[in-house]
């Protein structure tokens, strides 16, 4: 079943286009990676996806139902959430508040706890975190914050943009082994990123934007194989 | 010798316990700064609007200002709500809003100004009421009870706000706002919503105030916003954003700075130590004698 329709998106910012006639899928249950140079669209596609900036042109489509127009807000409630680029977190708030806010629509809110506990057992350094103010938090507690805030959210569907972003190698990987647990728990996830090898690894299915259009779709196995991936994204 | 002393502290008490109302004005001000990043010019004027609501509720019902404090603070809320969809939501988030917000918060200020000036004419009004003719005194320092109740009362408001700030979904809705509002819109706020409410009170919290200062100011006139504008900005900046506490200790610091200032220079040049302290703090400690230097992340 079909969670998200992306079709002919045109999108940027006042007179400076960015995105190009681009077309995605994403299906329940899986993983798909956005690959991408930094400036390739990655950020504005999921900045659209979010509703936080209107395309110019173009349909996006939640489980079946078009929201193009909806605010970013409705989204939430309609179980679409943003892990955003820079974490965004609210500095002056601890671990706890953050994670509050997560769930601040009103279907959030009744599973409070229950959502407190998944984010705990995925996360368990926030338990250890709660009470400390966010904004003085190392990097890669604040990109576990801001997913576990998200989550918070009880999205069916999570767009992370650039998780891996200044993060050390090993924690890289911590989290996109939490990704995979995500999964299980029956999210479905939407990844950009640049670290391309990393997210080929996790991700079923993937799409390669380069300035503004995707160039290549196909199965990540498949992806990691073919010769202009390797040369372009993965060094080799 | 005692007797001039007793002088110069009466008299800074009273700028002292004008502090207080000054916290609560500059709260206001604070609270839509930190939200939407809009200076409101027009947030002496809408105070003068309190004051107005004061003296026409005595005059026509004989209420209690203690009362017209509550109908100030509902029907200057409802006026900031319509202002804001007027002056600032509309230009808030275009490119150079902020800036943009300057020019139509000063906009509404002149157009109050002169509606107040065709409706009620400049000269200055009061009205009489039981709270200014009760006297407090202790060392030789008079206080009218008016003036004690504007002070405890400025101050009790800066805390139920504070406390609706920390517990209420509304109030940490804003302050999330206030400090990140892309994270705001990604964990499902309202944004605009928030704008709104946080709008609408800060300008309920000038009416409240506005009808609290009517109750002593013998000065009820339409120009008499922009005395009250001036030193709630220099709260604001002395108090940095983010601390409700360092606004009441910045609101009673501003009022004594201002007392002494009229002690040593002449009242009309009390306002030239005020911006000295003003201008100071922004050079010493740009984010406030309270305010954290705030940091993205």
């Amino acid at each position: 079943m079909r969670i998200l329709e992306v079709n002919d998106l045109d999108a940027g910012y006042e007179d400076l286009q960015v995105l190009w006639e681009v077309n995605m899928r994403v299906e329940r249950g899986e993983i798909v990676s956005l690959l991408g140079s930094n400036g390739a669209g990655k950020t504005t596609t999921l900045r659209v996806i979010a509703g936080l900036i209107r395309p110019f042109r173009g349909k996006i489509v939640l489980k079946g139902r078009e929201i193009t127009g909806l605010p970013s807000h409705q989204r939430v409630a309609l179980g679409l959430s943003l892990v955003p680029e820079g974490r965004q977190l609210f500095p002056m708030m601890t671990v706890m508040e953050n994670l509050e806010m997560g769930a601040y629509t009103p279907r959030a809110r009744e599973k409070l706890e229950d959502s407190l506990e998944w984010v705990f057992s995925l996360f368990p350094i926030l338990r250890e975190r709660r009470n400390q103010l966010a904004g003085t938090m190392s990097g890669g507690e604040q990109q576990m914050l801001s997913i576990g805030r998200a989550l918070m959210s009880r999205p069916e569907l999570l767009a992370l943009d650039e998780p891996s972003m200044g993060l050390a190698p090993k924690l890289v990987i911590e989290i996109f082994r939490t990704l995979e647990r995500m999964r299980k728990d029956g999210v479905t996830i939407l990844l950009a990123e640049q670290n391309v090898k990393a997210a080929l690894d996790i991700s079923d299915r993937a799409y390669v934007l380069e300035t503004g259009r995707i160039v290549i779709e196909g199965a990540s196995s498949e992806l990691a194989l073919r010769d202009d991936v390797r040369r372009a994204y993965l060094g080799m | 010798m005692i007797e001039w002393g007793l002088t110069y502290a009466q008299l800074v008490t009273s700028y002292a316990i004008l502090g207080g109302v000054y916290a609560l004005t500059a709260l206001g001000l604070s609270l839509i700064w930190g939200v939407m990043r809009a200076v409101n010019w027009a947030h002496g004027d809408l105070l003068m609007l309190g004051m107005y609501v004061a003296y026409w509720m005595v005059i026509l019902s004989g209420a209690d200002p203690l009362i017209s404090a509550l109908i100030a603070f509902c029907l200057l809320g409802g006026l900031g709500a319509i202002l804001h969809l007027i002056a600032i939501e509309p230009v808030v988030e275009k490119p150079g809003g902020h800036e943009a917000t300057l020019l139509t918060t000063l906009g509404i200020s002149l157009v109050i100004q002169s509606i107040a000036l065709i409706l009620w004419s400049p000269s200055p009004r009061s009205y009489d009421n039981i709270y200014k003719s009760i006297y407090l005194e202790y060392a030789g320092i008079r206080t009218s009870l008016a003036e004690a109740i504007a002070f405890s009362l400025s101050l009790i408001a800066v805390f139920l706000v504070d406390q609706f700030m920390r517990r209420s979904r509304i109030g940490k809705a804003i302050r999330a706002v206030s400090q990140n509002p892309i994270g705001a819109r990604v964990v499902g706020i309202n944004v605009s919503r928030i704008r709104l409410l946080t709008f609408a009170l800060g300008v309920g919290l000038a009416g409240v105030a506005g009808v609290l200062v009517s109750t002593f100011y013998p000065n009820i006139r339409p120009l008499a916003g922009y005395i009250w504008d001036i030193a709630s900005y220099v709260v604001v900046i002395f108090a940095g954003l983010g601390s409700i506490y360092g606004v009441i200790f910045a609101g009673v610091a501003i009022g004594t700075i201002e007392g002494l200032g009229s002690i040593f220079f002449s009242n009309a040049f009390r306002n030239i130590l005020t911006f000295s302290v003003f201008l100071l703090v922004l050079l010493l400690r740009p984010q406030g004698l309270f305010g954290k230097a705030m940091r993205r992340v």
